[in-house]
């Protein structure tokens, strides 16, 4: 036997492994019968279902006729392992309330690390380095403050479309300084114009959240984007451009977010 | 006339100044990521979500549905000059769009399809005003078996539909159905798969799966790719089609938006299924079906009213069923939850204005839409030219806000990435999302309903077989599998997959 559709291969194998660890993890609960069917009985269930289903998907990829390599996508075995590995000490040493604080950011290091090994297993580098950028948002958005964390995860996340230039290196540090400026400089306005551009809408009988203005202004930037677009060509703005732009438009985004829903987040660092 | 009584109520509710800013707004959004390629309907009504907790139902409603049926207009003015699709449902669309475009004639192909467009979402706005009340009717007098079957009709028919594998497809529903288990069991109270992990205990976030198997996984499969895009940047001329145009493709236009209604009220339908099916019937009924994929106008015209025809009309299950049938439908049942409206046939008696609102919305953004794609045509264009590099950080934060914002804490930005890495997985196994979603909002709501029609037949599992409606809804699944299973269909509905 060989198999000839790796695609079909892994999908059986990914089919049969979900359903039957739902199955396992099910027995913790009670079954029940029929009449009054317990909290396992339902995935118990599902779980033989897709587990006979992937068998018949895994069967498919020895003898499709369709034929795709056993290699479907870059996959690390090793740091899988080693994710795991680091991932189940940091699950046991999670430290107490009153640690210190370098306890807890040793800890804090470690899951991240566990986690950034786990993405990495997968894929080519931008899928782990997009991803890693968004858990880093997450946790970082607390101590460091919005418009930090955006700023992070703008910079990390633009890093696979970054063209690594000697140029680009030695803007950098204009470009963000740029951006720390003008995310200030929103943060400022729109907490100004949540008054007086909102009492001109209320007049009109339009009550509209400041999300919307501030949407629409992201709009119009957008029109500015697209004004310049028309003037000069793309390949001439570098990736330093790239970086401030977009990090414009997302502190846009942030702000009017912030200022609508009244999110109770931290805009800037705090030490709590 | 009660239709037209109703119809007023709705007009009322529609015209109102404040609704008629979020239709616009749904409008233009729908249209913006429309053109956009790499950035879909589902992605960014989930990004929504979060904003629309301050908005009145009605507005966020209207706004959300101007999302999806505004992208459908949008997705075709990608396809026509870039000959990429800016949406899923456009993908037919390029075939002879671009083939226009090659031959001089974008303005033509982008203005047939914009009335094509206009034309279908005016049919579907009258369809969904005239066969929903009707359709609710019976579904209030629906119990728990028929729900069931109801719901099991739904999901075998997603996948029926659904390109690629069919058995994946099932085990892709099956597998959405035990991630929606996750969480507190509501008969018995026991935190099932949660781990211990008490995020967990509430369920897995609709607004995570989703994000993370449509938006970043697909940004990231976007990345993967190296960009080429050749617009047609050359003055887009003389948008009206000649009369010559027009006598070729009102033919189309009408059998486009005949076939796009009626998928789109079936369960698993919508604007894909409707542009694919469309595309198929158009080269099969058209005399000269050798000029396909040359640049045929019928090829743009049929395809692109079927869509958005489908796109309207796949509010009719989820209006008068509380059934998604779609994921942007089961999007929009979240959105409903968030505002503590009950999706189902209730909601038509209960809260009129709302109903009658969202439909005449639909005309009022139809007509938005004509306004803002043909004279505004040379904008979109501009916007087309931003790479993509520029554009996914921007997307990605957006994304992030949207989903820490949910429960303000790092658990569910982490748990979004997660996903997204699972939905890499799945591009790649070529296992389709879609029917996992469908699985995963319906999961705890088929349990429900299996539990108490069994408690009400005293364990009987033959009940769903006594009940007559709820037998026809098997039959009908039952015959949908052995069609599909049946050779000679699974060798056509192959070909239609890969002509399309």
């Amino acid at each position: 036997m060989k198999i000839t559709n790796g695609k079909d291969f892994w999908a059986g194998v990914m089919f049969i492994a979900f359903g039957l660890a739902f199955m396992a993890v099910a027995q913790n609960y009670a079954m029940g019968n029929a009449v009054r069917m317990g909290p396992a009985y339902f995935p118990t269930v599902l779980g033989g279902i897709l587990a006979v289903l992937g068998a018949v998907v895994l069967f498919r990829g020895f003898v499709s006729k369709i034929s795709n390599p056993l290699a479907v996508f870059p996959f690390r075995f090793w740091l899988i392992v080693g994710g795991l590995i680091l991932g189940v000490i940091a699950y046991y040493t999670q430290p107490q309330r009153d640690a210190t604080i370098f306890a807890q950011i040793a800890h804090a290091l470690l899951a991240g690390v566990a986690i950034l090994l786990l993405f990495a297993a997968f894929g080519e580098r931008s899928l782990w380095v997009v991803l890693f950028a968004v858990v880093l948002f997450g946790y970082l958005l607390k101590p460091l403050g919005l418009v930090m964390a955006v700023f992070v995860l703008t910079i990390v996340s633009a890093v696979p479309g970054f063209a690594w230039t000697r140029k680009d290196f030695q803007m950098l540090p204009a470009y963000v300084a740029v951006g720390v400026l003008l995310t200030y400089l929103t943060l400022v306005v729109s907490s100004w114009i949540q008054h007086p551009v909102l009492t001109v809408f209320g007049a009109v009988g339009l009550n509209l959240p400041p999300v919307l203005v501030l949407l629409l202004m992201e709009i119009g930037l957008g029109a500015v984007l697209a004004f310049f677009a028309g003037r000069y060509k793309w390949p001439q703005i570098t990736a330093g451009h790239v970086t401030v732009l977009s990090f414009a438009l997302a502190v846009f985004s942030v702000a009017s977010f912030v200022h609508g829903l009244g999110l109770p987040m931290n805009v800037w660092p705090s030490l709590e | 006339m009660e239709l037209f009584h109703n119809l007023a109520i709705g007009f009322q509710v529609a015209l109102s100044f404040q609704n008629i800013f979020y239709c616009l707004m749904g409008c233009l959004l729908g249209t913006l990521i429309g053109v956009l390629p790499g950035i879909g309907p589902v992605a960014t009504i989930a990004m929504l979500l979060p904003v629309t907790f301050t908005l009145n139902p009605t507005s966020a409603l209207i706004m959300l549905a101007g999302i999806y049926y505004g992208a459908q207009y949008g997705g075709s003015t990608t396809a026509i000059l870039v000959n990429i699709p800016g949406e899923s449902s456009s993908v037919v669309t390029c075939l002879d769009g671009y083939q226009m475009a090659r031959q001089g004639r974008a303005g033509p192909a982008l203005g047939i399809a914009a009335i094509g467009s206009f034309f279908a979402g005016c049919v579907a706005t009258v369809i969904i005003a005239l066969f929903a009340p009707p359709l609710a009717e019976v579904a209030l007098k629906f119990g728990p078996a028929e729900y069931f079957s109801l719901m099991v009709l739904g999901l075998i028919a997603a996948t029926v539909l659904a390109h690629g594998s069919l058995i994946k497809a099932i085990a892709m529903v099956i597998l959405g159905l035990l991630l929606g288990l996750v969480g507190t069991d509501v008969n018995s109270g026991v935190a099932r798969f949660s781990f211990g992990v008490s995020e967990l205990s509430d369920g897995i976030g609709f607004v995570s799966v989703a994000m993370g198997v449509f938006g970043f996984a697909e940004i990231i499969a976007n990345l993967e790719q190296k960009e080429q895009r050749e617009v047609f940047t050359k003055k887009v001329s003389n948008l009206l089609p000649s009369l010559q145009d027009f006598k070729d493709s009102w033919a189309s236009i009408l059998r486009g938006t005949a076939l796009g209604s009626f998928l789109g009220i079936l369960p698993g339908g919508g604007a894909l299924l409707a542009s694919f099916a469309a595309y198929t019937l158009e080269k099969k009924v058209s005399k000269n079906s050798a000029n396909f994929g040359k640049g045929a106008i019928q090829g743009v015209a049929a395809p692109e009213s079927a869509n958005n025809a489908g796109a309207q009309t796949s509010f009719i299950p989820l209006l008068t069923l509380g059934i998604p049938s779609n994921p942007v439908m089961a999007l929009m049942i979240g959105a409903m939850m968030i505002q503590g409206i009950a999706p189902g046939p209730q909601v038509m008696t209960e809260r009129p204005q709302l109903f009658w609102g969202m439909i005449a919305s639909m005309w009022v953004g139809n007509l938005m839409l004509v306004v803002l794609n043909l004279p505004l045509i040379g904008m979109w264009i501009k916007l087309l030219m931003v790479p993509y590099r520029i554009l996914y950080p921007a997307i990605l934060v957006f994304c992030c806000i949207g989903v820490y914002s949910i429960s303000n804490s790092p658990f569910d930005v982490m748990q979004t990435a997660a996903f997204g890495v699972v939905g890499y997985i799945f591009v790649k196994l070529e296992c389709e999302p879609a029917p996992l979603i469908l699985g995963f909002i319906l999961g705890p709501l088929m349990e429900e309903n299996l539990r108490r029609a069994m408690l009400l037949s005293r364990g009987d599992p033959l009940v769903f077989f006594q009940r007559p409606i709820s037998l026809t809804m098997l039959v009908i699944a039952g015959l949908l599998l052995t069609i599909v299973v049946a050779p000679t269909v699974r060798k056509k509905r192959e070909e239609a997959f890969v002509e399309a």
